[in-house]
């Protein structure tokens, strides 16, 4: 069975600065992979390259076997690829129905079969009871199950989830890496960037490590906690980075 | 080769006014973030403050510019306080409308006070001309310029060197975090507003010395005003200020060279082209 | 459409009540001033909806909607003076022009968001105010006469009873107002929300932005445009002036934000104030130049301040004790009682 993302050489430049150098890496479909690596390390910058919010300086990003480098960002979302933001953007004037709805919509046409469709994803993310609620009002760990609700209602096939436990406490996090479990249990690829090593630890069944926009290494959770050179980048730029 | 420069001169007269308005408008634009309908209207009060000044009092545009600015700024500082600081709390369309119904109240209460003819003043200190032999310069005309160039730099100075000025640039680039530093938005936002009021009183003052006088004079500066503000690259103040000396020359260019009727619409083509092309203004954004 | 009607059964039933009014009201108060002051309202009604499209819901404030308004009605006058052609056609005619005009500037014009679009409207909507006044064709700065001697009123839309344009108006905003209804929670109108929410965000679930907002932008150009040449038909006269200034600009913006933006009736509830109000003062005031103007201008303000929502939103906060079913029908009947 083919691989779900194959990034080949991946490599993006502005201006001067390389944000992104020659990163090469697959997930397979079904598998969780945890981005990590020192702040600054270009993990965002490749989120938005596969996500089509800005091309690729060289390189290639193939989906399901198809070469989506220089896709629109909607079109990547059609095709399957659902993604969070670092800062969530909830539509605030809008309630948190309504806000999985438009994400319901992109694979479906129908109202009815959209709004029902809501519900089931409402649920999965356990927000069936803030439904009527407007999106402005709900606290940040809210807002960011509603991110994934809304990427989810998309029906990806991969989900890119960006700093998911940024600013969460402990039970928030316990509860968002069950909803990330459960998310993956279906059948959803994700590819999660996380400073949190407890949590990529946990929930990842492989690790990718960036740094200075390069591919240091990949591997199992295991085999990265013990690689000296991840240690030793890790020891310089510290190991859970706060906001 | 002397229409040339004769076209030249007269563009930049004319762009040295609608510099000051532009940069009023960037301004507002940048610390508030609502595009500023009135600086048009707060030009034609100073107009008329400085025609009344000569009036009754004789005193010489150049003479009453100070207080000019000192009238404008008040009433600036105080329709902030009254109106557009409440507008700012509501919802942003209902912000981006203030400033136009302002503009209607404003121009429609001077049409009534000061009736629509229209008004010049009849002599003034500094006139006649230099004939430089390839153009002829108007010295009546010079003295706006002048007045316009040493307005800007003053503002300049201010913006970059003093305390307040500062504060209202940082205001601009990120309102919290000028807040967290401990700077007073509310003081910075009025002050703000006032100053725009008070540069676009300066460009009409200095205008009275050789333009008409009435009450729908700012129109001929408002549109032209936000299209410079964009070109030079949104909130920008010193390119703000060129973008209006640019639109001036390019106004009387077009004059000169094109139909009078469709330079406005050649202005126009350019600018819509320009921003394709050049999002970001001339000058590049914020 | 007909489970659009099953899920909004109160709401038809409330417009079909206020429409009941609405047409017997002129019978009630036979005021020519009225009836003439009603169909201006309407026209306004539509333009205001028109606008709502890519303004209110889809986020993008153009002020330089002036250029379909003109369109819309030099489609009628022109269609009139040279062709001889009835403005049940020529309405048609003047729509397809405005969206096919909507498209071609709305590509790159739209590609520019907030202030920057506003302003660029502006400039645009100002170069077609002056090739207007210099097109022979069209008139220039003298404008249009709408032929009116010896014409069969229903066909050529010309009534010597004013109180047949309302209800010929009457019907287009209706028109218009079922039609916004049906598309208010449809996935068309909840893209434009998002995109006006956050455009990145919109992107990332699947909508195409630039797409629905030349959409949003099409749709809207056409309503106007309708607005624009019942207006003409109305007048039986026009020129630039009276049609393509920023301040018709600015008062479209006005009906659809003083309404309510982004609502179904809001552009009604703003059209009906504002207009009121306008004619009112030109009337009365009108004589002491420039007096109803500030008028408008001090009354804008003022429901700016104190009802930062738009009057939709204020009649919602007061009437809401009352029956929740009639909350969207109520408010409207109250005012047209009057």
């Amino acid at each position: 069975m083919g691989k779900i993302l194959e990034i080949k050489k991946a490599t993006k430049r502005f201006g001067g600065l390389t944000a992104n150098e020659n990163i090469t890496f697959d997930v397979e479909p079904g598998e969780i992979v945890g981005v990590v690596g020192p702040n600054g390390a270009g993990k965002t910058t490749l989120f938005n390259s596969i996500s089509g919010a800005h091309p690729l300086t060289e390189g290639s990003v193939i989906f399901e076997g198809k070469d989506i480098t220089k896709t629109k960002p909607f079109d990547i979302c059609k095709l399957g690829i659902g993604r969070t933001f670092q800062i969530p953007q909830s539509l605030d004037d809008m309630m948190v129905y309504e806000n999985v709805l438009v994400g319901s919509l992109c694979q479906r046409s129908n109202m009815e079969e959209a709004l029902a469709h809501v519900d089931q994803v409402l649920e999965l993310c356990g927000m069936l009871e803030m439904k009527y609620e407007y999106a402005g009002k709900l606290n940040v760990p809210q807002k960011k199950r509603l991110e994934i609700a809304r990427a989810m209602a998309t029906d990806p096939k991969l989900l890119l989830l960006d700093e998911t436990m940024a600013g969460l406490t402990a039970t928030e996090r316990k509860e968002a890496v069950n909803l990330i479990k459960k998310i993956n249990a279906r059948g959803v690829a994700i590819l999660t960037i996380e400073h949190n090593m407890d949590v990529v630890m946990s929930v990842s069944h492989r690790v990718v490590v960036l740094v200075s926009g390069k591919l240091l290494v990949e591997g199992t959770p295991d085999e990265i906690t013990s690689n000296p050179e991840v240690i030793s980048a890790y020891l310089g730029g510290g190991s859970k980075k706060d906001e | 080769m002397s229409m040339f420069m004769q076209a030249l001169f007269e563009g930049v007269i004319n762009g040295s006014t609608l510099a000051l308005v532009a940069m009023g408008i960037a301004l507002v634009w940048g610390v508030m973030g609502i595009l500023s309908f009135s600086q048009g209207e707060f030009l034609m009060i100073a107009m008329f403050c400085s025609y009344y000044f000569n009036r009754y009092l004789g005193l010489d545009p150049i003479l009453s510019l100070p207080f000019c600015m000192a009238i404008m700024f008040v009433i600036g500082f105080i329709i902030y306080k009254l109106i557009i600081s409440r507008a700012l709390r509501g919802p942003i369309l209902s912000q981006r409308l203030i400033t136009f119904a302002l503009s209607m109240v404003l121009v429609n209460m001077a049409l009534l006070i000061f009736h629509g003819d229209f008004k010049t003043i009849p002599e003034v200190a500094i006139s006649g001309s230099i004939d430089l032999g390839f153009m002829v310069i108007s010295k009546q005309k010079l003295v706006p310029f002048v007045i316009s160039i040493c307005v800007a730099g003053s503002m300049f100075l201010f913006l970059n060197k003093t305390r307040t000025g500062k504060a209202i640039r940082a205001t601009s680039m990120n309102k919290t975090a000028a807040g967290l530093v401990g700077i007073n938005s509310e003081k910075t936002y009025a002050l703000a507003f006032g100053l725009s009021a008070a540069i676009a009183g300066a460009a009409g003052c200095a205008l009275t010395y050789f333009y008409y006088i009435y009450p729908n004079v700012g129109a001929n500066f408002q549109l032209f005003g936000f299209i410079a503000v964009v070109m030079g690259g949104f909130g920008s103040i010193p390119g703000a200020f060129f973008g209006g000396l640019i639109m001036g020359i390019a106004d009387s260019f077009t004059g000169v060279y094109m139909n009078t009727a469709f330079k406005y619409v050649g202005i126009c083509v350019v600018f819509l082209l320009l921003v394709q092309f050049k999002p970001k203004g001339l000058f590049g954004g914020k | 459409m007909k489970k659009i009607l099953r899920d909004n059964k109160n709401w038809f039933i409330g417009l079909i009540i206020c429409t009941a009014l609405a047409i017997i009201f002129p019978q009630v108060v036979k005021v020519r001033f009225v009836w003439n002051l009603l169909s201006m309202i309407l026209v306004w009604s539509i333009v205001g909806m028109g606008w709502n499209v890519i303004g209110g819901y889809c986020g993008q404030v153009s002020n330089g909607h002036s250029l379909f308004y003109g369109v819309g009605a030099y489609s009628v006058a022109l269609a009139n003076s040279y062709y001889k052609l009835s403005p049940w056609i020529a309405i048609w005619i003047g729509a397809l022009i405005s969206m096919a005009l909507a498209f071609v500037v709305g590509k790159p014009l739209l590609r520019m968001k907030g202030h920057v679009f506003s302003i660029s409207t502006m400039a645009l909507a100002e170069c077609a105010r002056i090739i207007f006044i210099n097109w022979k064709w069209c008139g220039g700065a003298t404008g249009v006469y709408i032929y009116s001697k010896h014409v069969n009123e229903w066909a050529y839309m010309q009534f010597k009873n004013p109180l047949n344009y309302y209800y010929v108006f009457l019907m287009f905003t209706i028109a218009t107002v079922v039609l916004i209804k049906c598309l208010d929670k449809s996935k068309f109108f909840y893209y434009l929300r998002t995109i006006k929410g956050n455009e990145m965000a919109a992107e990332s679930v699947g909508i195409n932005a630039a797409s629905y907002k030349i959409r949003a932008y099409m749709l809207s150009a056409a309503i106007v445009s309708i607005g624009g040449s019942l207006y003409a038909q109305f007048m039986l006269y026009i020129d630039p002036s009276m049609l393509m200034t920023l301040n018709i600009s600015m008062m479209i913006v006005l009906t659809a934000v003083m309404g309510g933006v982004g609502t179904v009736i809001g552009p009604i509830l703003g059209a009906i104030v504002l207009t009121t109000i306008s004619e009112y003062s030109r009337v009365y005031l009108g004589k002491f130049g420039g007096l109803d103007m500030i008028l408008y201008g001090v009354l804008v303000i003022l429901i700016v301040l104190f009802m930062p929502g738009g009057i939709l939103s204020a009649v919602e906060e007061q009437s809401g004790k009352i029956l929740a079913i009639f909350k969207k029908e109520k408010p409207l009947k109250k005012i047209v009682e009057q």
